[in-house]
């Protein structure tokens, strides 16, 4: 053969072998081109992402392998107070990986608020966790699912489900953030009132800006201070605004401004979820939970089976503690949380939907968290004095599942659901059983929910008659049902704060 | 021969305190704590103040290291590069005085850079105090520090142990008792025991313990009874009271636990803690402290420039005191291989137990660890950062420095 041929062919063998050997490098390539930043996403990246990956370059790596080893290290020392700052070192080293982020917020809400006794130490570190997903990991990587479902996994699982021993501390720290960042603004003015240029074109707003800037006070950056303590700090001169129309217009948009950029709550889209399901209080966590899923979904390309499974989760924990109220009883700050018993109707219909999509052999579990279900909105109902819905499932429950209800009365119903206390309990589980639900019944008729003592009165009454029906022994072993009621209201009255023993008093005396 | 070795010092500052890189790290240093004060902590002012004082020792310090390291290990190979040294040959100077010279001046240029960061610190630290006490409800005196005692003797059954150092835990069977005696302690107020303990139960569980607590002076000890869980740290408050005008303080412990386990208290967490001095000591006390270490670090730097050159002056310095960094990891090989017969273990492990003996555990003679928990510098842990890295640190390697720098041929360059 040619010499020339043998050169060319053992050329070409080369290239085809250069070429082979090349091909576990491009993929490699291909690989990195989709997980890291790609030259062009990396313009438009915050200054501090681009330094980190940009300059630092290789040394990025050894960087973020001696942050994670001191944060480790630290964890097991119990030195917990740099964590917060390396956490978020951590996600600018390695900003395009929600796993990263994902971890550390969940070891900042989870691990590290448990190792703190109080309440109070608890909920700065779940907050934190909050704020490393919501403000940070957010910001950086806007369209990963995953960042969305952890931030309301928190939520929905640390704040408002009763995992934690602190759970009823944090929902009101929540609800306290909510209520202050609200005020009296409803959604639809924040949206309304939403830009700084249509707000500046209204003179009675000038004017009151004005008169702010002459007392030395700028109304949009000193908001903080201005309505500290319910305006109590402003000066005469310029509380005459405050019952103003313009004044109210300037709040609406401060207080959006807030929402929207301190606890980036879009007021638009939160309206969007309220017309999708109902009106919702935002001072619940569920109803958070329920807003950061649908943004994910609206935003990134979700699962639906994560979708799907944390939505049944808020709007569950939304229809047992979907409505939070404050009163104030002298100087305590008592918060009210109730029942958002019209959620039952979309769960209801979420169920009848995936029974009706499922065959036969496999429904068995889901009816029966169906019947759980109804059966927990038949009791919410009840207990709540909200005869008309309780009557309405009760009738559904009888006509779906008839086994589960025999030939009983909505009041033998519910007192079934304390059918082994009442059956099995000995005399002291049942009377504590009753004293606990009257005791719970006189707290909220101090309060002033009315509906929920009546209701609260009623299952006791119910549970009462249905234990006397079934235990012949019980009428001579137990004080009457008023004698009963008047022992726990004095005990109630003994042992209430002040100014709620003073309403049940002037109630009773009548 | 002083004045000699004050002038040489002198030189060593001039040349180098009006240089570009000597103003940048002066600003720098000034700067860090600026920084800092940005830095977020966990929520909490105690937090964010704690996370200030940490980064901005912790980032100090390893600048320092960095700029000791490069500064000294050019010192004498590039005066011999340069031939400058012929110069100073042909002056009535010993070689040995141009060695310590240049150490007191890079110990004074030091002293500078650690002057401007104290300022810097003192500056930033109150603006920070003015910060917290403006953003942070909660009214705590951030500047005040503590204090700990460990106890310097105890009594467990009959038989009194004295030495301490033997036992990692401190073991009470079921009914036993054990009384530690603490002394030294210099303010009664507000003061707390803390421990750690375990048992040999797995799950969280209570142990009931019986305390008294006195001195010997007090007639009948007060006695409190707790229920404290395992494996966290636990504060007991001590009764001012309990504590005798010479600060001599006895703790006993009885276990009463019904269940019938032992506990063991974890030796290194059962202090004493108790209010002492402020901030502002502590300020002082760890700038002496980076001057302490910073001294070491150029005397090695100052050592290999004699022998080798610059680039392998600065290679040599920064292993060695990365070994330095490294002394508990070096410990843990020297513990497991002191069971291994192999000659080459043998040999490794004198080779380690030497490096362990020559070199002083930096990572633990920085004062952030103390400073980061409001911990007081003990003026004992002073003295130890003392005598390990200027008498037996600094010191023998001067030595060695001048007496191979006094015999060697200064025509032929370092390699």
């Amino acid at each position: 053969m040619n010499k020339r041929i043998k050169c060319l062919i053992l050329l070409i063998l080369a290239f085809i072998f250069f070429y082979i050997s090349l091909n576990p490098l491009f993929q490699t390539q291909k690989i990195r081109k989709s997980s890291l930043p790609e030259e062009k996403r990396l313009k438009k990246l915050p200054p501090e992402i681009a330094f980190t990956t940009i300059l630092l370059g290789g040394f990025r790596g050894i960087l973020t392998d001696f942050l994670w080893m001191r944060a480790r290290k630290l964890q097991e020392e119990g030195k917990y107070f740099e964590l917060v700052q390396l956490s978020n070192w951590i996600g600018l080293l390695e900003p395009n990986l929600p796993q990263v982020w994902r971890f550390n917020a969940w070891n900042l809400s989870y691990n590290i608020s448990v190792e703190f006794p109080t309440p109070e130490e608890r909920w700065n570190w779940v907050y934190q966790g909050i704020k490393l997903l919501r403000d940070k990991a957010l910001k950086y990587l806007p369209d990963s699912p995953d960042i969305y479902s952890e931030l309301a996994w928190i939520y929905f699982n640390k704040i408002s489900s009763p995992i934690d021993e602190f759970s009823y501390y944090y929902k009101r720290r929540w609800a306290k953030i909510m209520k202050d960042a609200f005020g009296n603004i409803k959604l639809d003015e924040m949206i309304k009132y939403s830009s700084y240029e249509n707000l500046m074109k209204d003179k009675e707003v000038v004017k009151i800006v004005n008169a702010f800037q002459d007392k030395g006070l700028d109304i949009f950056k000193d908001w903080e201070e201005i309505s500290k303590n319910n305006f109590s700090s402003l000066p005469k001169e310029l509380k005459v605004y405050l019952g103003k129309k313009s004044f109210r217009k300037i709040e609406a948009y401060i207080r959006g401004k807030i929402l929207r950029e301190k606890f980036k709550l879009i007021p638009e889209d939160m309206r969007e979820i309220e017309k999708k399901y109902l009106p919702l209080d935002w001072k619940a966590a569920s109803s958070h939970s329920l807003y950061w899923i649908e943004e994910g979904r609206k935003k990134t390309d979700m699962e639906d089976i994560d979708y799907e499974r944390m939505v049944y989760f808020s709007l569950n924990y939304l229809l047992e503690w979907g409505k939070i109220d404050f009163k104030q009883f002298g100087d305590e700050e008592i918060m009210i949380v109730s029942p958002y018993l019209e959620i039952a109707d979309i769960l209801n219909k979420y169920y009848e939907e995936i029974l009706e999509n499922l065959e036969e052999g496999f429904s068995t579990g889901v009816k029966s968290s169906h019947r759980t279900f109804l059966r927990k909105v038949i009791l919410l109902s009840y207990t709540m004095h909200n005869l008309k819905t309780a009557n309405k499932y009760f009738k559904y429950l009888k006509k779906h599942y008839p086994g589960e209800v025999g030939n009983l009365t909505i009041s033998g119903y519910i007192a079934k659901q304390f059918y082994t206390t009442i059956k099995e309990g000995g005399q002291r589980e049942i009377f504590g059983l009753l004293y606990g639900i009257l005791y719970q019944s006189f707290w909220y008729l101090g309060i002033g929910e009315e509906e929920r003592y009546k209701g609260l009165e009623s299952l006791a009454k119910s549970i009462y008659n249905h234990t006397a029906s079934e235990n012949p022994k019980f009428k001579n072993l137990f004080p009457t049902f008023s004698h009963l009621k008047k022992n726990v209201l004095e005990r109630a009255i003994s042992s209430f704060p002040p100014p709620i023993s003073k309403n049940l008093r002037r109630r009773f005396m009548h | 021969m002083i004045r000699k070795i004050f002038s040489l010092a002198y030189l060593t500052v001039k040349k180098h305190i009006f240089t570009f890189g000597f103003i940048s790290l002066s600003i720098i240093f000034f700067l860090i704590p600026f920084w800092c004060s940005y830095l977020q902590g966990d929520g909490t002012s105690e937090g964010k103040f704690k996370v200030f004082v940490t980064y901005s020792f912790l980032l100090s310090s390893i600048i320092l290291i960095t700029v000791n390291i490069a500064f000294s290990c050019v010192s004498i190979s590039d005066e011999l590069k340069k031939k400058t040294m012929f110069l100073l040959d042909s002056k009535p100077l010993k070689r040995g005085q141009v060695i310590l010279g240049k150490w007191i001046g890079f110990l004074f240029l030091n002293f500078l850079l650690i002057l401007s960061f104290l300022l810097s610190m003192s500056l930033f630290s109150v603006f920070l105090s003015k910060k917290i006490k403006s953003n942070f409800k909660e009214e705590k005196n951030i500047f005040l520090t503590y204090a700990q005692v460990s106890p310097y003797s105890f009594i467990s059954g009959e038989e009194e142990k004295s030495k301490l150092k033997k036992r990692e835990t401190y073991a009470i069977p079921p009914g036993g008792k054990i009384t530690w005696n603490f002394k030294g302690i210099k303010n009664a107020s507000d003061i707390y025991l803390t421990f750690k303990f375990y048992t040999s139960k797995k799950e969280e569980k209570e142990i009931t313990g019986y305390w008294l607590i006195g001195n010997p002076s007090m007639e009948k000890p007060v006695e409190i009874l707790t229920e404290f869980s395992q494996n966290e740290v636990h504060r007991l408050k001590i009764p001012s009271e309990c504590v005798s005008k010479k600060g001599q303080l006895q703790i006993t412990y009885i276990n009463i636990d019904p269940e019938n386990i032992s506990v063991l208290f974890n030796k290194e967490e059962l202090k004493i803690r108790y209010p002492w001095k402020n901030y502002w000591d502590n300020l002082v006390r760890s700038g002496f402290n980076l001057l302490l270490v910073t001294g070491f670090i150029s005397a090695m730097g100052i050592f290999f420039s004699a022998i080798v050159s610059t680039l392998t002056a600065a290679i040599s310095t920064s292993v060695l005191i990365f070994i330095s960094y490294l002394h508990g990891f070096t410990e843990l090989i020297v513990k497991s291989l002191m069971g291994e017969k192999k000659i080459f273990a043998y040999f490794s492990y004198l080779l380690l137990k030497f490096s362990l003996f020559i070199l002083p555990p930096l990572n633990k003679f920085l004062p952030h660890i103390y400073i980061e928990d409001s911990l007081i510098l003990p003026f004992s842990y002073l003295k130890n950062v003392f005598l390990k890295t200027t008498i037996f640190g600094a010191v023998p390697i001067l030595i060695l420095a001048i007496l191979y720098f006094s015999k060697r041929e200064l025509g032929v360059f370092n390699e």
